[in-house]
């Protein structure tokens, strides 16, 4: 039989507040209290429920996947640790602070060598590609041949694209795409699995410069921002599990508190080496895992992103040809504008554009939503991904051919900025417009858009361009590809902002202050505002890109109307591709008015525990047939049951009083040290912390640890390793309340407990992800989402 | 230069000027008289420029003028007065307006903009009127395809812009090719011609690509190549419907963790049971 909603909520809210004293009870609650207690041994029923069976198309967006776990940001203070602390002693602290110094400064300047390698790589390979390409173009205008360049620009363009996603695809999926998402969660607590290993930053290197170079529509300031967190969680750890080297240095930073922070560090550092902008690096870092933040953090954090700017000006100013210049401050530039004046009107302008760059940026999201869902429900196939992969490649070379053989806009050789400029049919000493445009690398064609003098371009081809790369840029992010999104969207951005600054011109002929590389500039900031949806980190990553911080207010309110113009019709693109991947993302504040939804609701119920000597075989059987990571660890003293039975019975049973927590990882490696040997209550001498970290970050599974038979009865004694002062909190406590303690510790478990003090149930990060805030067209609602453990995506 | 030579150089140059002046080794009348000479030359040099705009032809025409302004210069920095007093200490950098050097850094910029010193030849490190041998072999080459364009092109109405002249087209591609390359070549080899020469070129390729048309022989339809091109633009349209059809969707199987919610519905169920 169904219980209505309404009164479920009518008994969970009475459940709260019900003193059992109290004379003023209704007559419900008096006839409750004289039903049998519902022993812990007999199975409660089950509700039959029509959600049994439930099935769902993948690539839905209200689907968790329940395989993602937290990271342990909170620090397990067992005796071992409490030991370590009191051997080593203040001379300890003092090592830990100048080696996290010392980290830092490497992380900084590590991620900035990849950023060089990977720049100069793209560089040197394109350079190569387009003088072939113009060669060929030149020759074959004449002798009637163009098939020759087209299958020389198809070689180019397919073979690298072929080597990148066969990598991406067939040994590290999770380096795909931008790198942004993953970096984001792992920030919010998420672990995230396989994304700082050294494999996945090999497939993305060489994936994000095949990529370029293969002319897909992508850039690789994303993608270093991936390759400084590996960096950081790489040097930090001291160990590397795929090279199987361990070093044996930094043992103490072997744990996700110190690694988050490192990596933290990390992908500020990527930002840093990525736009020139370390302050805007900090600003990432900080607005993605902005809950659990100490100032000491940012410092080492901002130095971290300085010592990586620096060191990428240093090498490519010496690259370039002049060394000691300091002109190169990141990967992206956005050359020297000479003047960036505006007046106050145009600020209006600004406001309008910003509006456009949102309306444009949510189709892009919707678009690339779409497409991602048909991925994800129909190309799921290595085979077809790759296929996927190269067509894309084989029409990223169809359609700038075509575009340059049909328009044909000229313009005189000495004017033109580009390399290798391309006469086509154009006249003897002019060259192709619109082959300069396509036929270069993508920051290029940025630089050209926000430097050339106006009227470089007409109309048509500028609009024809901007179609074009839309379509293509929707159409390049997902696949299986190593590739960031924020070149694209400075591209289209900045060729709209061009095209709407000559509509202006005609509207407004000789007025001096429309200069098209302001507008191109403006035009930018709101197309990448508009798709990505990022606030304080963007603007101040384009102020410092800009290099001009009296733009800056022009920036600001350009992004701010991009964003709320484009949340108005969707999300951001990262926020749809996270959502799709099903992970429990938890949001920066606790969902509005849900006040009324208690933590005995959120709770899972009931929880499994162990006592606090607990034998091997009932600990082995637990972990074999359950998934959960975490259990309350309880002592043995019998129940009150006179208070157990005073209780009512629709509030929920406790097992037991607490003791600790303790979690699946400290277990298995408790039983495969075979701690159960050593008689309960003594701490064996060689028994130290570093037992259990030297198998972070991949502990060992149930199934690797071999116990014999005859010693499943002995028992292990958990007081010494597990957590003695875990977080509680009460079965009445509000959602926001449950909520703000959760992000705020950066918490993997919170226990409940009910009046007693007994512990009743336990929340982790999905029973929280699942209350999840929409916003459309101006409205708010919450939504609870369903949770699914096979995922497939 | 030695200071004997000036003074010879000044000498003839007064004398030239001033056929009543007093002969003397340094200047007659004062600096005075080498001022008015400067102005005089620089005068030249302006009405040359300007005379020799369009075509651009400054730098053959005006040569000359150019080298005058810089020896009338050197002259005013070197030379003395009557009085003793350096020329230079009287005309030079003596009050806000500096009109003598404003004057020769107009010349010397008009010079530079225009590159003129990529077309004359060098010796001892100062300029002499002749072309260098790059510009005179370009200017032959200019010359036999003005010789060959005029040849052919009599019969046609030079007013008709839109027709073209195949004739010139034809009997001309060897010449104009010829100087075409031989810019090409030899422009990063000396640094460059100067403005007249690539002012001549340009004018030519103008003419050559919009008046004579020649180059429309380039715009041929490729029929290969725009039905390759086609095909790929088609080939993700078939790919995504062959995936679309013949792909099997699967499905995600929702799990419904225990909460505690669930337990009190069953309970309240049996209570409700008992009590009726």
């Amino acid at each position: 039989m169904n219980v209505t909603d309404e009164e479920r909520s009518r008994i969970l809210s009475r459940a709260a507040f019900q003193d059992p004293d109290d004379e003023i009870a209704t007559e419900t609650v008096r006839k409750k209290k004289r039903m049998p207690i519902i022993r812990e041994t007999v199975e409660p029923p089950l509700l039959e429920s029509n959600d049994d069976n439930a099935v769902v198309e993948v690539g839905s967006l209200n689907v968790l996947n329940s395989n993602f776990e937290s990271l342990d940001y909170d620090i397990c203070e067992n005796t071992l640790f409490l030991d370590e602390e009191r051997k080593k002693g203040y001379k300890f602290i003092v090592k830990k602070s100048v080696a996290r110094w010392m980290i830092f400064l490497l992380i900084g300047v590590l991620t900035a060598l990849i950023g060089v390698s990977i720049d100069v790589s793209i560089s040197e390979l394109s350079k190569i590609k387009f003088a072939k390409l113009q060669n060929s173009l030149n020759v074959c205008m004449t002798d009637n041949c163009l098939c020759i360049p087209l299958f020389i620009f198809l070689a180019w363009n397919v073979i690298p694209v072929l080597i990148g996603s066969t990598l991406v695809t067939c040994i590290e999926p999770i380096a795909g795409g931008s790198g942004i998402p993953q970096v984001k969660c792992y920030l919010n607590g998420i672990k995230m699995p396989r994304i700082v290993r050294i494999k996945t930053l090999i497939v993305k290197i060489i994936g994000v410069i095949t990529s370029v170079v293969g002319g897909l529509a992508c850039g690789k300031e994303g993608p270093m921002i991936h390759s400084g967190a590996v960096v950081a969680a790489g040097i930090s750890q001291g160990k590397s599990t795929t090279l199987r080297k361990d070093l044996g240095v930094f043992n103490y930073f072997r744990e996700d508190h110190e690694k988050r922070d490192f990596v933290s560090g990390g992908a500020a550092a990527g930002v840093a080496a990525a736009f020139g902008a370390p302050v805007g690096g900090v600003l990432f870092s900080l607005e993605e895992g902005a809950s659990f933040w100490n100032q000491s953090l940012t410092w080492r954090i901002f130095f971290a992103s300085m010592v990586s700017t620096f060191t990428l000006n240093l090498i490519l100013s010496a690259y370039h040809g002049h060394p000691g210049q300091l002109s190169f401050s990141g990967l992206l530039n956005f050359g020297k504008f000479e003047s960036l004046n505006y007046d106050l009107f145009e600020l209006a302008i600004f406001v309008m554009m910003g509006g456009i760059g949102g309306i444009l940026g949510a189709v892009f999201n919707l678009f690339n939503y779409k497409l991602t869902v048909f991925r994800i429900r129909y190309v799921n196939t290595k085979v077809k991904k790759i296929m996927e992969a190269v067509i894309a490649a084989m029409v990223s070379t169809a359609v700038p051919m075509l575009m340059i053989y049909f328009i044909n806009e000229c313009k005189p050789l000495e004017t033109d900025p580009t390399e290798n400029p391309v006469q086509m049919f154009c006249g003897d000493g002019q060259y192709n417009t619109v082959a300069a445009l396509w036929l270069q690398v993508p920051e290029r064609s940025v630089r050209a858009l926000l430097h050339d003098p106006p009227a470089a371009l007409s109309f048509l081809s500028l609009g024809l361009f901007i179609m074009v790369y839309f379509l293509m840029a929707v159409w390049t992010f997902g696949l299986s590809v190593s590739g960031g999104l924020f070149i694209p969207s400075l591209l289209i951005g900045a060729a709209w902002g061009r095209f709407f600054s000559q509509i202006l011109q005609f509207i407004f002929p000789g007025a001096g202050w429309i200069d098209p590389g302001k507008y191109a500039l403006i035009g930018a900031a709101a197309q990448l505002g508009g798709i990505v949806r990022m606030t304080i980190s963007l603007t101040i990553i384009l102020i410092e890109a800009t290099g001009d911080i009296t733009f800056g207010l022009p920036l600001m309110i350009t992004l701010i109307t991009a964003k709320w113009t484009g949340d108005f019709f969707s999300e951001g693109i990262y926020d749809y591709h996270i959502q799709l991947s099903g992970v429990p993302l938890l949001a920066w504040e606790p969902p509005p008015l849900s006040g009324n939804i208690y933590a005995n609701q959120v709770m899972s119920y009931p929880v499994v525990t162990f006592s606090v000597v607990e034998t091997v075989g009932n600990i082995i059987d637990n972990l074999s047939n359950l998934t959960h990571n975490g259990f309350p660890v309880i002592d043995s003293q019998p129940l009150d049951e006179v208070a157990q039975s005073n209780k009512p019975t629709s509030s929920p049973k406790s097992c037991g009083h607490l003791c600790g927590l303790i979690l699946r990882d400290q277990l298995i490696v408790l039983l495969l040290n075979k701690a159960y040997k050593y008689p309960s209550g003594m701490v064996d001498q060689r028994e130290t912390i570093n037992m259990f970290r030297n198998e972070y970050p991949r502990y060992p599974r149930i199934e690797q640890v071999d116990v014999a038979e005859e010693d499943r009865h002995l028992k292990i004694d958990l007081r010494p390793y597990m957590n003695p002062s875990p977080y509680v909190v009460q079965h009445v406590a509000s959602l926001p309340r449950v909520f703000r303690l959760f992000r705020a510790l950066g918490l993997r478990h919170l226990i409940i407990v009910d009046d007693m003090f007994g512990v009743v149930g336990m929340v982790t990060r999905k029973d929280l992800a699942r209350y999840r805030v929409w916003r459309h067209h101006g409205r708010i609602g919450l939504e609870e989402l369903k949770i699914s453990a096979n995922f497939k995506s | 230069m030695s200071y004997s030579m000036l003074g010879i150089l000044a000498f003839i140059l007064v004398i030239g000027s001033r056929p009543s002046a007093v002969s003397c080794i340094f200047v007659a009348n004062g600096c005075q008289d080498l001022l008015e000479s400067f102005g005089e030359v620089t005068a030249n040099f302006t009405r040359c420029t300007i005379r020799n705009a369009r075509p651009i032809t400054v730098c053959l025409a005006c040569v000359d003028t150019f080298i005058e302004v810089l020896t009338k210069y050197q002259q005013i920095l070197a030379l003395h007065g009557e009085d003793g007093t350096p020329c230079k200490l009287q005309l030079i950098n003596v009050d806000k307006l500096e009109v003598v050097e404003g004057s020769y850094r107009f010349v010397i910029n008009q010079w530079n903009r225009a590159d003129c010193n990529n077309c004359f030849q060098n010796q001892s490190g100062s300029i002499t009127p002749e072309a260098n041998y790059y510009t005179i072999g370009i200017r032959e080459k200019s010359d036999q395809l003005e010789a060959c364009i005029s040849n052919n092109a009599n019969g046609t109405d030079p007013s008709n812009k839109t027709s073209g002249n195949p004739k010139v087209c034809f009997n001309c591609a060897s010449d104009y090719k010829a100087l075409n390359d031989y810019y090409i070549v030899n422009k990063s080899l000396v640094n460059g011609f100067c403005m007249d020469i690539t002012d001549m070129i340009n004018t030519t390729r103008y003419r050559w690509s919009q008046e004579f048309r020649c180059c429309s022989e380039r715009e041929q339809p490729e029929t290969i190549f725009l039905l390759v091109t086609m095909t790929f633009c088609i080939i993700p349209l078939v790919f995504y419907l062959f995936v679309r059809l013949c792909t099997v969707k699967h499905l995600l199987p929702i799990s419904t963790p225990k909460r505690w919610e669930h337990y009190i519905s069953s309970s309240s169920s049996t209570a409700n049971l008992v009590q009726s």
